[in-house]
């Protein structure tokens, strides 16, 4: 038996209306909006934020994961493997099975072929899928339109879980239909007619023909269908041609959204579990996912379905959440399109970073035990108010409050992109760090804010990924007009 | 704090020749240029003829490392060679250390003349703010430039006492009153309120006037027992230090959760241990000049020195108590505000200024009747405090 047990959707704070592509190139007007990460957000970081929902809303241990899949076609290391990251800063244990899986957006799926046959053999119980994807569309043109930033991320275990597994059908096919080469910028694409009809369609129809040919499903049978899209009619003609009834489709994401790339198929399957009307036990669902061939699925709805859903921020909602991106200036300086000095870059040494891992990705912090004090980061392994060496490793949480704060204007002694909320955060449960803030407006920050911890790409010094934590602000963090006598 | 200190170099030391450069934007000088010109005024005023003869040894402030490393540049600019000769850095205390350092080699009867001095040649790094931040600490752990650090005491000090901009923005106008009649400032002009409230914004609430400025310059101090003294030029008025303390807390104040943000241990500390070896109190101090790198950084400093209780700073700026004729003047030469903050200088300046208030001969605005001069610098995270207390002879 294998069943998805949980799952997690991270949708970055901003959007970018298509409006102010087309103002921008002065191309055709095209509705909707296109999800956009910010500049310290890579595939790595949206992983473990769509990570950590999977494992912390269904309250899974992460010591129980047996292997971690990471899915993407931006992977910010091509040598050097990603998913160690991700398995750093969520905990996992050191025998848990690491893996990237990368080159096409079909990746996702490949991975969660594997981890369905893992479990089916009896190998493993519970494994992490984490799809990400950062892609860059060519510059000045109509695929600006197209491509979104975000994460998805399931765990899928020996048990029904919220929908069971079945069984798949995958088919590869041959066609340069978008590609990167090794030190391209952005995906190109080159005749999307020939992709679409050959690519796309094509084999997308053909692994779920092939699967409802191996479970003998008939198209009324099916109760929900969540696929990849590549564009909204395509996306309506592949249902056509599988005689699926409209009431079936999933939403495809692409108006509001844009094509998130590896995470697409999965983003959808979890907008399927959340969409009205609900899923109900033994109802049938289709999901299918394309790139270089394609993988359908045969999933089932369970009893616990309804119930695991009602505990996440819908995906809906976090979409109409997000902030407009209001020019199209700053998604090029986001996207470090137009090329300025870096100003974060900071010497890095990747010894350091090895050394300081337990606080740096993990949030390690410490508990005196003359004092009672719990401090953070392990950088000195005595107590800062007492000076007892008599201490105990302890996780700290990643949720907190502003004690004191300021907007820096001066980022390594230059101005960009500022001014940037420097932190003071008292964290809930004891421990105190400085933080940068992110995703926010700076000028909303205040004393008391309660703020959560978001994993985060710093800089590259050292020609290597530094990462570490900032905060942003919590849920209905709203700034009241007497914030700052109140917090005394 | 249970140890009681029995050593003291209360009246051991008596400061016999001061010197300075004019601070600000020094572009035709490099710090070797800077320094021998402030030692040269100090060597002028002090009546030293032979330097090479009479100097035994120097301690020279110097932060940065584009400066100067080691003795070596205070050496080579004086051409004062083959003596002990020592660069000294603690944050914006360097100078005051390197000043620390020499009376206690004085003190000790080791040596019998010596020279503190402290320079910095920030300009030719050409950043906003100070340099360096991409060099050094650790590869992640978060950074904030200098302002955003001392604004955490703003942000911290509107919250718990109500303080507001327009409150800082006094300290920033007196400054400025006081640096204009100075002629070695870097800024010598008069501003208002509204000035201070519609400049650009630096790291809020700290807007450009709230911030000392990147400076160049040199300062420097020769120093003897009095019995020496008494052979030199200022025989009848040279300076008595009167106590000299520094004091070191975490360069992580964020990581310590008992910490406030609206007071500065080093600071207190330091105070206390100078009021102790002085043997006054803070109502004895007729003047002061203290660390003003940012407006928000007086009128904590006025606290934690004792001036007055916690929480009143902003009342006591109303009543002008800090004014040049109030009942204690703070920063009378302009403060850094006015004169910029080359590091390793910034120490040695405030004591060449406390000097020359003491001796009645301020170059800018004379306190009356001075009895006892303060400088107080601090430094980093708030890290590191210095004060020392001057007295006049006899």
């Amino acid at each position: 038996m294998v069943g998805i047990r949980s799952y997690g959707v991270y949708v970055p704070k901003y959007k970018l209306p298509r409006k102010s592509i087309a103002e921008a190139w002065d191309f055709p007007k095209a509705p909707g909006n296109i999800t956009i990460s910010n500049q310290d957000e890579d595939s790595v970081t949206m992983a473990v934020a769509a990570a950590f929902e999977a494992l912390e809303t269904a309250n899974i241990d992460p010591k129980e994961i047996d292997a971690l899949y990471f899915c993407t076609t931006t992977p910010p290391y091509t040598e050097k493997q990603n998913a160690t990251t991700i398995a750093s800063v969520l905990a996992l244990r050191d025998d848990c099975l690491t893996v990237d899986v990368t080159d096409t957006t079909r990746a996702a799926s490949i991975a969660l072929i594997n981890a369905f046959d893992s479990i089916s053999a009896g190998k493993m119980k519970n494994i992490l899928i984490v799809a990400a994807d950062k892609r860059y569309a060519e510059p000045i043109s109509m695929y600006e339109y197209q491509y979104g930033d975000g994460a998805a991320a399931l765990v899928v275990s020996s048990d029904d879980g919220i929908a069971k597994i079945n069984g798949y059908h995958s088919v590869n096919y041959e066609l340069v239909g978008p590609w990167r080469k090794e030190g391209d910028h952005h995906t190109q694409q080159f005749e999307i007619k020939v992709e679409t009809k050959y690519g796309y369609i094509n084999n997308t129809v053909k692994a779920i023909k092939g699967l409802m040919e191996k479970f003998e499903l008939t198209p009324d049978m099916i109760k929900r269908a969540a696929y990849y899209c590549l564009d909204p009619r395509s996306y309506g003609r592949i249902a056509a041609a599988l005689k699926l009834s409209n009431k079936a489709l999933a939403d495809n994401l692409f108006l509001d959204h844009g094509n998130t790339g590896t995470a697409l198929a999965f983003q959808i399957l979890i907008g399927a579990f959340e969409q009205k009307p609900s899923i109900k036990q033994d109802d049938n669902i289709i999901f299918a996912n394309y790139g270089d061939g394609a993988d359908a699925f045969y999933l089932q709805g369970t009893e616990n379905l309804r119930a695991e859903v009602k505990k996440h921020t819908k995906l809906q909602k976090k979409l109409a959440k997000r902030q407009e991106m209001p020019k199209y200036t700053d998604f090029l300086k986001y996207r470090y399109l137009i090329k300025t000095k870096d100003p974060f870059v900071r010497k890095s040494s990747n010894v350091t970073m090895w050394r300081d891992a337990k606080f740096l990705n993990q949030m390690m912090g410490f508990k005196c035990n003359k004092c009672g004090t719990v401090q953070y980061p392990l950088l000195m392994k005595n107590c800062i108010e007492c000076g007892s060496q008599d201490i105990t490793p302890m996780q700290l949480k990643r949720t907190g409050k502003v004690f004191t704060y300021s907007l820096d204007h001066l980022i390594n002694c230059e101005y960009y992109q500022t001014p940037v909320p420097r932190c003071v955060v008292d964290l809930d449960g004891g421990g105190r760090l400085l933080l940068d803030m992110t995703d926010c407006i700076p000028y909303d920050t205040y004393v008391g804010m309660p703020v959560e911890l978001t994993f985060r790409k710093i800089h590259e010094g050292g020609g290597f990924m530094n990462y570490y934590w900032k905060c942003k602000p919590a849920e209905g963090a709203v700034k009241p007009k007497s914030a700052e006598k109140e917090a005394k | 704090m249970g140890h009681i200190r029995k050593g003291s170099i209360k009246d051991k030391i008596a400061i016999i020749g001061v010197g300075a450069t004019k601070f600000g934007e020094q572009w035709e000088k490099n710090q070797h240029d800077l320094l021998l010109e402030a030692v040269n005024d100090a060597f002028a005023d002090a009546g030293i003829k032979d330097p090479q003869e009479e100097i035994d040894a120097i301690w020279c402030g110097i932060q940065y490392y584009f400066t100067g490393l080691s003795g070596g540049t205070a050496a080579d600019a004086i051409k004062i060679y083959g003596k002990p000769v020592t660069r000294v850095e603690n944050y914006c205390a360097s100078g005051m250390d390197a000043f620390r350092n020499a009376c206690f080699s004085v003190a000790s009867g080791k040596e019998d003349i010596v020279l503190a001095c402290g320079v910095e040649k920030l300009m030719d790094e050409g950043s906003a703010g100070l340099p360096g931040f991409k060099e050094f600490g650790h590869p992640v752990l978060p950074l904030p430039s200098a302002p955003a650090m001392f604004c955490f005491a703003a942000s911290r000090s509107f919250a718990k006492y109500g303080w507001t901009k327009e409150d800082l923005a006094r300290v920033a106008v007196k400054n400025h009153f006081n640096g204009y009649h100075h002629p070695k400032a870097h800024f010598r002009r008069k501003i208002t309120i509204e000035d201070v409230m519609n400049a650009p914004m630096i790291a809020d609430p700290l807007g450009r006037y709230d911030c000392c400025a990147m400076s160049d310059g040199s300062a420097a101090l020769v120093i003897t027992t009095p019995e020496i003294a008494e052979s030199y030029a200022h025989a009848k008025d040279y300076v008595l230090v009167k106590a000299n303390a520094i004091s070191v807390h975490t360069n992580f104040p964020w990581y310590k959760p008992s910490y406030s943000f609206v007071g500065f241990p080093s600071t207190q500390e330091a105070a206390k241990m100078a009021y102790e070896e002085a043997g006054i109190t803070a109502k004895d101090v007729s003047f002061a000049e203290v660390h003003d790198c940012f407006t928000i950084t007086e009128m904590v400093n006025y606290q934690d020195l004792g001036f007055i209780p916690p929480g009143t700073a902003n009342e006591w700026l109303k009543e002008g108590g800090p004014m040049i004729d109030g009942e204690k003047p703070v920063n009378p030469s302009g403060g850094l505000k006015c004169f910029g903050h080359p590091i390793g200088a910034t120490g040695c300046r405030m004591l060449y200024e406390c000097t020359k208030q003491l001796q009645g001969r301020a170059e800018g605005l004379q306190v009356k009747d001075p009895e006892y001069g303060l400088a107080h610098n601090l430094g980093g995270a708030f890290t590191v405090a210095s004060v020392t207390i001057l007295g006049k002879k006899e």
